[in-house]
């Protein structure tokens, strides 16, 4: 497992989430083309962006009250 | 001890040690093994289904034979001998079939498609095409899946944030306004959003035309690529906000429950107690232990907005995979059937995988050790049960009751429990009526609720009783001559009551019934003359859609002849016609009023020298000629035909037709069909399927759990492996197939949806409950004096849970409700049934949304009644039986 600090892990899930969203745009427009590898990629990236995304706030939490 | 160290301190390093990394890659491998597995059965399954028996094999057969059929027809083959012609014929059949495979045994083609199926390899489409023509099966479901993506994308993440936000701030403030207004639009989730899609279509694009109807692109391109961004965004405004209200109270209600009930437990309470701020407390001591929990809802949410994203797409016209999939079936596209199955399951799969990798990351059992695996019932033998039983474990449980045989081998007096203190007893027949009532009244939203269930119940005896089904088919069959005298698209009568100039009625004036007056004249030689006059007032403020006259005579040579005159309040007169009649013949004024009356030249009427043009012959008799714009004259009219019949027993009648613009209480369709007959029979139908489908689904699910956590082993493991298959398979788009291809009655889709329900998450739910029930004392009682495993399921274990099962039940009425509705809105249902689902199927496809919103708005407005009564009803039983909910 990457020891990544939580404010990195949630900077990941909100790209990844912003790319989930995006990809298939671009795709809608036609300024790339649509595969199945990019289509499967943005959707994994969509959901997987929020899940890290709370993993990340969740580590921020614990984190947080350990400081205290 | 060594785990929870361990866990310490990756939480000082912020790192986790190698043997938790190794646990969790262990947890993950083995998920994704299993996942591939069920997801290699679960498309296997559903090719099988496409192609069972090769059903459509047949059909490419035939499509063979008529391409073969249409060569030799455009080839000139009169050069070859018949044999010749015969072997050609057989050599390019032979070669056709081959290139489909279709000379392989079932077997072998089922598994080709498998194989073609799961490795993209899906060949060539016969009708469909992408926007380049492209027939290659991979380009067109390539073309729409981005679209569908995006949808989901943009609207998953606005529920999710928006509702863990908003249930954050619910639980803080608890009890207040907000909290129970929120509480109180909790049963809204029940709705599927396709009915907010039309509902939301009706305000913002049909009513103030902010927003597009549908589609995903304006009829212009824009200038450059980047113009598409504001266009797709204001076309999928829409979509995702239908999609958002109908997740978002689900979400909200359901995560705000869970961070009250967390905030209860004493870490919380301790907390407060330490004098932490609420944000403090919110954050680290509720958020954190449901982090699991909400994963869950999401993923289930995610898995949820695919089986309703076909629908979705449907309504909006929006062209991803939903929509594809609903032109692909009906015209027998199986390469782009298969495809799209594929990518559903690949899309569950890879949200359900996305579960088992946040599991591993969030859930600490799965961190500190036990793989996540389920906890193992403890098998014990008979003996020693017993044993322990003789050790008196029972007796240590106060309140324990014994069954009657239980109370004889036990040795106690017959009102002792276990514990050997007095029974209490408890409230039965009226009594416990009372508490009952007593419990539900403090609900008032669930008082409502039955109380429209109740109406509903017997709106559907009623209907059943006053209109049996043939009668019912029969009116709600097009083309049937009834139909005739109603208007078409005519609102509902009561919207005069919010009119200011009223709209006309039906009016019908028959000389055979006395409403007109019939004048007969004889005079020589077997000629009579015959004065119909038909005479009535109009007070209305529009016109009138159209005048239609039956004629009905009867003579054995000659065709009588007829005059036709209208007379104005004001005293105008217009001519209508002569012509001589038929035994039955219609007049219909729009087709048949005579090129003079639309003259200008020839009726001086202002509007029509004047005006904008384009002015029917009905406004023409009605209207005042002394303005510029066609405005009825309110007054006595009179239709008058003069008739002459040419022999003495020839007779003449006439029925005249004013078509109203209002009808009934509900209003008329595009064919003219009385509304509410379709509104009447879509309540017993949506009950019944509703009714059935829930109380199927949810006792067959519980037995099945029963079984599975009683006898444990294989029977368990296959019951486990089987819902895992099912969550695999898309409900929706296998039931719109087995309507296809298999059979059209909606009782057939029924079962089969309640087959694919039953191994849902539900039979989970109940394995957990069952599994902690199966360690109870009592069942371990039950085992010691020799009860057969039958007995003990179905006497001890599935009664305890009963009260649990009611607002189980109560809950899946109204989504087996509104599946009936998405079924038949998007035609999968019996053609001459008719449901509410039809005639909101009819009603957007035929123009509801061009000034006849009642069309939809009735039916819709009754499916989201009858879902909210029963949600309402049943979130209160909900709290009622369940003790932890009953606080929050």
């Amino acid at each position: 497992m990457i020891a990544l600090s939580p404010s990195k892990w949630i900077a990941i899930g909100f790209v990844l989430v912003v790319f989930g969203v995006v990809a298939p745009f671009l795709m809608v427009m036609k300024i790339i083309p649509s595969t199945f590898f990019l289509n499967f990629l943005s959707f994994a990236a969509s959901v997987s962006g929020l899940v890290l995304g709370m993993y990340g706030a969740a580590m921020y939490v614990r984190e947080h009250r350990r400081k205290r | 001890m060594n785990n929870l160290i361990q866990e310490d301190s990756a939480n000082i390093t912020g790192r986790y040690p190698s043997s938790t990394i190794s646990r969790i890659a262990k947890y993950i491998s083995v998920k994704a093994i299993i996942l591939l597995v069920m997801l290699a059965i679960g498309i296997y399954l559903a090719v099988l289904a496409i192609n069972y028996g090769g059903y459509i094999d047949k059909i490419y057969r035939a499509q063979i034979d008529d391409a073969l059929g249409g060569y030799f027809m455009s080839t000139d083959t009169s050069m070859l001998s018949k044999e010749e012609q015969t072997q050609l014929y057989a050599d390019l059949q032979k070669g056709m079939e081959q290139a489909l495979g279709l000379d392989k045994p079932f077997l072998l083609r089922s598994l080709r498609w498998f194989y073609n199926g799961i490795t993209f390899n899906w060949g060539q489409a016969n009708q469909l095409e992408t926007q380049e023509d492209s027939r290659d099966i991979r380009k067109i479901v390539f073309e729409a899946l981005p679209n569908t993506l995006l949808l989901a994308g943009i609207a998953n993440i606005f529920v999710f944030v928006a509702s863990v936000a908003v249930a954050l701030y619910l639980s803080k403030f608890y009890g207040g306004f907000w909290d129970r207004l929120v509480l109180a639009l909790s049963p809204l989730s029940t709705i599927p959003n396709w009915i907010y899609a039309v509902l939301l279509i009706v305000i913002f694009a049909a009513q103030l035309h902010w927003l597009p109807f549908g589609g995903m692109y304006d009829t212009l391109p824009p200038a450059t690529k980047l113009g598409y961004v504001p266009i797709v965004l204001k076309h999928m405004l829409l979509p995702i906000l239908a999609i958002v209200l109908s997740m978002f109270f689900q979400s909200v209600y359901a995560w705000r429950t869970f961070f009250l009930i967390h905030q209860g437990e004493d870490y919380v309470e301790m907390a407060k107690a330490k004098g932490l701020t609420d944000r403090v407390i919110n954050t680290q001591y509720i958020l954190r232990p449901v982090l699991p929990y909400l994963v869950t809802n999401f993923a289930f949410l995610l898995i949820g907005f695919w089986q309703g994203v076909i629908v979705l797409e449907k309504v909006f016209n929006w062209p991803g995979i939903g929509l594809l999939f609903l032109k692909a079936v009906p015209i027998n596209e199986r390469g782009v059937t298969v495809a799209l199955i594929v990518i559903f399951a690949y899309l569950l799969a890879a949200s359900i995988f996305t579960l088992d990798i946040s599991y591993a990351l969030l859930d600490p059992r799965i961190r500190i050790g036990g793989d996540g695996q389920t906890v193992k019932p403890v098998k014990m033998s008979r003996r020693k049960a017993k044993l322990k039983l003789n050790r008196g474990t029972l007796k240590k449980r106060p309140g324990f009751l014994f069954t009657k045989d239980e109370q004889i081998r036990s040795g106690l007096p017959p009102n002792r429990d276990a514990a050997g203190r007095q029974k209490i007893a408890r409230p039965r027949g009226s009594s416990a009526l009372h508490t009952f009532g007593r419990e539900i009244a403090r609900y008032p939203l669930a008082v409502l609720g039955l109380l429209i269930i109740f109406l509903l119940v017997s709106v559907s005896i009623y209907t059943v009783v006053a209109i049996p089904y043939q009668e019912a088919v029969h009116l709600w069959r097009s083309g049937r001559t009834e139909s005739r005298l109603l208007p078409e698209n005519a609102l509902p009568t009561w919207v005069n009551f919010f009119r200011s100039k009223k709209l006309p009625p039906n009016i019908i004036l028959d000389s055979q019934d006395g409403t007109a007056i019939k004048k007969v004249m004889p005079s020589e030689k077997g000629v009579s003359k015959i004065t119909l006059l038909y005479s009535f007032k109009y007070p209305y403020g529009d016109f009138p859609q159209d005048l239609a006259i039956d004629f009905n005579s009867q003579f054995l040579e000659k065709r009588p002849f007829v005059s036709l005159s209208w007379k104005t309040p004001d005293g105008r007169e217009f001519d209508l016609g002569s012509f001589s009649v038929q035994n039955l013949q219609s007049y219909v004024l729009s087709l048949d009023a005579p090129k003079d009356l639309l003259d200008p030249e020839k009726n001086m009427q202002k509007f029509l020298t004047g005006g904008k043009g384009g002015h029917t012959a009905i406004e023409i008799l009605f209207a005042n000629p002394n303005y510029f714009e066609p405005v009825p004259v309110a007054g006595r009219y009179t239709l008058r035909i003069d008739g002459l019949v040419f022999e003495e027993a020839a007779v003449l009648d006439a029925k005249m037709i004013l078509y109203g613009k209002v009808y009934g209480l509900a209003g008329t369709d595009h064919l003219r069909r009385d509304l509410m007959i379709a509104l009447l029979w879509g309540a017993p139908i949506a009950l019944a399927f509703g009714f059935l489908g829930a109380i199927a689904t949810t006792l067959a699910s519980m037995m099945l759990a029963a079984m599975g956590v009683w006898f444990g082993g294989w029977v368990d493991d296959l019951i486990q492996r089987i819902a895992d298959v099912n969550m695999i398979i898309p409900v929706l788009p296998v039931a719109i197939m087995i309507f296809y291809l298999y059979s059209q009655s909606i009782w057939v889709i029924l079962g089969v949806v309640v087959l694919l329900n039953v191994f849902s998450s539900m039979i989970k739910n109940y394995r957990a409950a069952f599994l902690q029930m199966k360690e109870a004392p009592y069942i371990e009682a039950a085992m010691a004096y020799g009860s057969s495993n039958w007995r003990i399921i179905f006497r001890y274990m599935i009664p305890r849970i009963l009260p649990l099962l009611i607002p189980q039940v109560i809950i899946l009425i109204p989504s087996y409700v509104c599946f009936e509705g998405t079924l038949a809105f998007l035609n999968v249902s019996e053609p001459n049934l008719p449901t509410w689902g039809k005639v909101i199927y009819d009603g957007i496809e035929k123009g509801a949304f061009q000034g006849y919103l009642y069309w939809v708005l009735e039916p819709v407005g009754l499916m989201v009644l009858t879902g909210l009564s029963f949600a309402m009803v049943g979130f209160a039983l909900d709290s009622i039986f369940n003790p932890r909910l009953r606080k929050v």
